[in-house]
């Protein structure tokens, strides 16, 4: 019995870090956009990371493993705002010296209003809206994944939206 | 707000958080490389004298080079107007406008925006951020930062001074947002026009040393 225990926590361990290996690039853009900073993402997805290796034998069978993972990087990222960043990373630049992207038909001032709009929204609103419109969450499993109600989940898909009309709608003309 | 509109602000919401997600995950690649940069030079203290030294001596050659540029560049210097290469008139009405400039009211719904001129340089900054409860002197948002590429200075018999900044689009095109700003007395407040994808708007914009005004949430 404890035999085929370790053995299902080898595989376990072994489906973890290819898991890892194979989605850490995507994790620390799911954890950036929900922080809307880089430096703490990348502390949130080590911390969700450690967090998921530790709490590894609760990852159910039935479970998706993406599904586990991304749950606990998101509610670490969604703390990022709480951490105080560390010497090094406050030395480092902040890579706001590059020229910014514009995304397709708004135009700059309109891309602009978009960055203010998704700045202003809490940690937490950004953490269902980057599930739903990033990562391709449906309605339900981000509600699963944050443990929220669904209905909680479509309010504030809502509010954002109202947010970003607010920014969007006025044009300069 | 209809369904189509809520699509069309969703559609425009997934095709910005692609852009930002990648915006990031760069920022992040640069950190790391500043960070190793960090690492290595921690890593080497005998090598540390010397780099300091070097970095000494290339801190006092670029003021140097900085001072020749001002001087140069000044309306009144004795070779202004062939740096600058435009009629004088329009170097003193650049000269008039140096310095960063911000929106007194906001341009797009809630957004407020900053803008550095400078006489002679080649990309500049704009800053952009939430109007706060009293307006643009303060904020709700963080300040986010664009770096321009500026590809036109100049305007017709100084009256008016015409400032294009080009941003580099995803796509590989560019983008245009152009500053068309009249000129006025030091320090007064600058009639400006700002123009984006064919549209236009007024403003009025007055000199700033601080480009992060005060948190004030609105109520």
């Amino acid at each position: 019995m404890r035999r085929v225990a370790l053995l299902i926590s080898h595989e376990r361990d072994s489906d973890l870090a290819e898991f890892v290996e194979e989605h850490y690039e995507r994790l620390i853009r799911l954890a950036a956009l929900v922080c809307n900073d880089a430096s703490e993402a990348q502390e949130a997805v080590q911390n969700g990371l450690e967090r998921a290796w530790r709490k590894r034998s609760q990852l159910r069978a039935q479970e998706s493993t993406r599904s586990w993972v991304d749950r606990i990087v998101v509610r670490e990222a969604i703390r990022c705002g709480e951490r105080r960043r560390s010497w090094i990373q406050r030395l480092a630049p902040r890579g706001d010296e590059a020229p910014e992207t514009v995304t397709g038909g708004l135009g700059v001032a309109g891309t602009a209003a978009l960055r203010l709009a998704y700045a202003s929204l809490l940690p937490r609103h950004r953490a269902v809206v980057a599930l739903h419109h990033y990562a391709g969450y449906s309605v339900a499993e981000t509600a699963a994944a944050l443990q929220l109600p669904k209905e909680t989940v479509r309010s504030r898909l809502r509010s954002a939206r109202m947010r970003m009309r607010e920014h969007l709608e006025e044009p300069i003309g | 707000m209809n369904r189509s509109h809520e699509d069309a602000i969703d559609d425009e919401l997934r095709a910005y958080l692609g852009v930002r997600a990648e915006e990031l995950a760069r920022e992040m690649l640069r950190m790391h490389d500043a960070t190793d940069r960090l690492a290595r030079r921690s890593r080497a203290p005998r090598d540390r004298r010397a780099r300091s030294l070097a970095m000494i001596a290339a801190t006092v050659a670029g003021a140097a080079l900085i001072t020749v540029a001002v001087v140069g560049g000044r309306p009144d210097g004795e070779d202004g107007q062939r740096r600058v290469g435009s009629p004088s008139s329009t170097v003193e009405a650049i000269a008039r406008v140096v310095g960063i400039y911000r929106s007194v009211e906001p341009l797009r719904g809630t957004m407020c925006v900053a803008v550095s001129l400078e006489p002679e340089a080649a990309t500049t900054d704009l800053w952009w951020w939430g109007a706060g409860k009293t307006g643009c002197d303060s904020r709700t948002s963080d300040v986010i930062r664009t770096l321009a590429f500026r590809d036109v200075v100049g305007g017709p018999r100084g009256e008016v001074v015409k400032v294009s900044y080009l941003v580099d689009l995803m796509t590989g095109e560019q983008e245009r947002i152009e500053f068309t700003i009249g000129s006025a007395p030091a320090g007064a407040p600058l009639p400006a026009l700002i123009t984006d994808r064919g549209s236009q708007r007024e403003l009025v914009m007055i000199r700033t040393g601080d480009v992060e005004p005060p948190f004030r949430p609105v109520d």
